[in-house]
């Protein structure tokens, strides 16, 4: 049995990202498997989500609280449309056990965030655990290390 | 003469100390240099040589462990001014400038001057107290907090903390030891507003079921949509929900107001009394302490504490935040969590959970205080009015048995009480 191939893997990370892009944050959403997890750690190799603060660590449930505020207009933070872009580059396969159908790959991402006369870039690692579910990949874990995730930050209102 | 004679009236205060890039250049040598301001916690640095670095008003300090002893030194080289100890915390046997080399031992004090010989008739010397770094003039620590106050005559430590220091107790005290340790990491949030509005911000009980309304309210939604009316809810909904309890829910936590500008909101009851029970926790406690105090401890449940000006604790949580003036618009607010010695991971991860979701810059609470923020900062620009009031249930405040004040939850008591201080500290000679 054969795994997802490099190819299948870039073309799934892009779909994402553009799903992101466009701020179609349900369909994003439904890559994830079930008990699947979005990570912005607050230190570099942070191994300890549970113990150690993060930025962002939500399962299915604070995904789906922060969807609903994204169209809430009593967010008022998010008010004037925080917009972004994503690109991902240098992605590959670093492990990947075809019989259970799971794979890991890791990737660098670009990103920016416009909101109000201000763009804030982001540059990251990236490291998602995939798993192969009714012929489809998933999202178990999307990792997402920002270079200064140990830095001072202003708000950063949008999934990366 | 006083440069701000005029600008703080019982219940007003002028939109100029928000704004005034002089004022909080004062505020910097007046209040942030010349009163107790925390500097760090003692488990940051449990062994001999361990050091981390700080700040206060913008000035490097960094706070070591020498032969058992919390010193604090102004982080500069006694020779040329270049900071000695690089950002960050670590162990070192001596410090030693990276720029021409000259060693200190860990109290300050030279142990080495390159070509000594070559300083002979100056202020340098391994003889001459000129040649050590500095240590800052006062340093006090109540239960593992390190407060330094820079200017040489700081008030008296015991009583300027007197009315708050009750809340360290209770944060403290919930550990089976009484010993609480920082870990976990730091939360650094970089916020475009002046520091007062942060501070003011903590315990205004008028705010959380407007301004939370998006993050707060829609956990509740979300959860309904997930959970039966009498099941267990996860942890993350039991600390998003309170924040939009209803305004009778604030008016009973109350507010006290003590001197030298300390505050703090709930008291029996806040956002964080109704956490699920650990029982694992419950049963170290009782062990520790006998089940009736172990009850009253728990009895005690505060909102925020505000140690003024600059730590702010919740002590039902285990976390702090300490606010780090950077400019008038500027401010910098770092989180951090802490272990309950003796009782189990379940409390620090709640902690961890807590921070992450309420006060991380990427998430659903903390961003929405900071749009009130930036929306204040940029409405006090306008000159419809100059003046902000804070004049809400003026005059019903009453003693409390603490040496302080106490008012309804929704009182402008703590605004009012922050300025006296802040007026005190401003006009005072130095
Ligand atoms: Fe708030």
């Amino acid at each position: 049995m054969r795994g997802p191939s490099i190819a299948d893997v870039e073309a799934f990370l892009v779909d994402e990202a553009r799903l992101l892009d466009a701020r179609d944050w349900n369909a994003w959403n439904q890559l994830f498997t079930p008990d699947g997890i979005y990570w912005v750690p607050a230190q570099p190799g942070q191994k300890d989500p549970l113990r150690h603060v993060s930025l962002i660590y939500e399962d299915a449930l604070l995904r789906e609280v922060r969807i609903r505020r994204f169209d809430d207009r009593n967010a008022f933070s998010l008010q004037g449309g925080p917009r972004g872009w994503r690109m991902v580059a240098n992605v590959r396969i670093d492990s990947s056990d075809p019989l259970a159908g799971t794979l890991t790959a890791s990737s660098r991402l670009i990103a920016a965030e416009y909101q109000r006369e201000r763009v804030t870039r982001f540059e990251a690692f990236v490291t998602h655990r995939l798993v192969i579910q009714e012929g489809q990949l998933r999202i178990a874990l999307k990792r997402v290390e920002l270079l200064d995730c140990d830095a001072a930050h202003g708000d950063i209102s949008l999934y990366l | 003469m006083s440069s701000v004679e005029g600008l703080v009236e019982a219940d007003r205060v002028h939109r100029s100390v928000y704004t005034d890039p002089v004022i909080f250049e004062r505020e910097m040598l007046q209040i942030f240099g010349a009163t107790w301001i925390y500097v760090g916690h003692e488990s940051q640095i449990p062994a001999d040589g361990d050091y981390v670095t700080t700040s206060v008003a913008g000035q490097p300090l960094v706070m070591v462990r020498d032969k058992g002893e919390v010193r604090l030194l102004y982080n500069r080289c006694a020779h040329r001014g270049a900071q000695v100890v690089p950002d960050g915390q670590g162990n070192a046997p001596l410090f030693r400038c990276a720029y021409h080399g000259w060693i200190f031992h860990r109290d300050g004090t030279v142990r080495t001057i390159p070509l000594e010989e070559g300083y002979r008739n100056s202020c340098f010397g391994r003889d001459n107290p000129d040649s050590n770094m500095k240590a800052v003039a006062n340093v006090a620590a109540y239960r593992g907090f390190v407060f330094a106050c820079l200017a040489p005559s700081a008030p008296p430590f015991d009583a300027w903390l007197r009315g708050v220091d009750s809340s360290i107790d209770n944060m403290a005290d919930r550990s089976p030891e009484g010993e609480l340790e920082i870990t976990g990491g730091v939360l650094r949030y970089m916020h475009r507003c002046n520091w007062k509005l942060f501070v003011e911000n903590l315990n205004d009980l008028m705010h959380p079921m407007v301004t939370h309304m998006s993050s707060s309210g829609t956990a509740r939604t979300v959860a309904k949509r997930h959970f039966g009316k009498d099941e267990k809810l996860p942890a993350a909904i039991e600390i998003l929900g309170p924040f939009t309890s209803n305004y009778e829910f604030f008016e009973e936590m109350g507010v006290q107001a003590f001197p030298h500008g300390h505050s703090y909101s709930g008291g029996t009851s806040s956002i964080h009394s109704r956490y699920s029970e650990i029982d694992e926790y419950n049963e170290a406690m009782d062990a520790a302490y006998g089940a009736e105090r172990a009850r009253a401890i728990f009895a005690v449940n505060r909102h925020n504490t505000i140690i003024y000006p600059s730590l702010t604790l919740k002590g039902p949580i285990q976390t702090i935040r300490v606010i780090k003036p950077i400019a008038v618009d500027r401010t910098l607010v770092e989180s951090w969590t802490f272990r309950l010695k003796g009782a189990p991971d379940a409390l620090l991860e709640r902690s961890i959970l807590y921070c992450n979701l309420i006060n991380s810059s990427a998430n659903l609470v903390g961003p929405d205080d900071h749009e009130a923020y930036q929306r204040l900062q940029s409405g006090l620009l306008a000159q419809g009015s100059d003046w902000v009031s804070m004049h809400r249930h003026l005059g019903e405040e009453e003693p409390n048995e603490d040496g302080g004040w106490s008012a309804n939850g929704t009182s402008d008591l703590v605004f009012r009480n922050q300025y006296r201080a802040w007026t005190d500290y401003m006009e005072r000679a130095l």
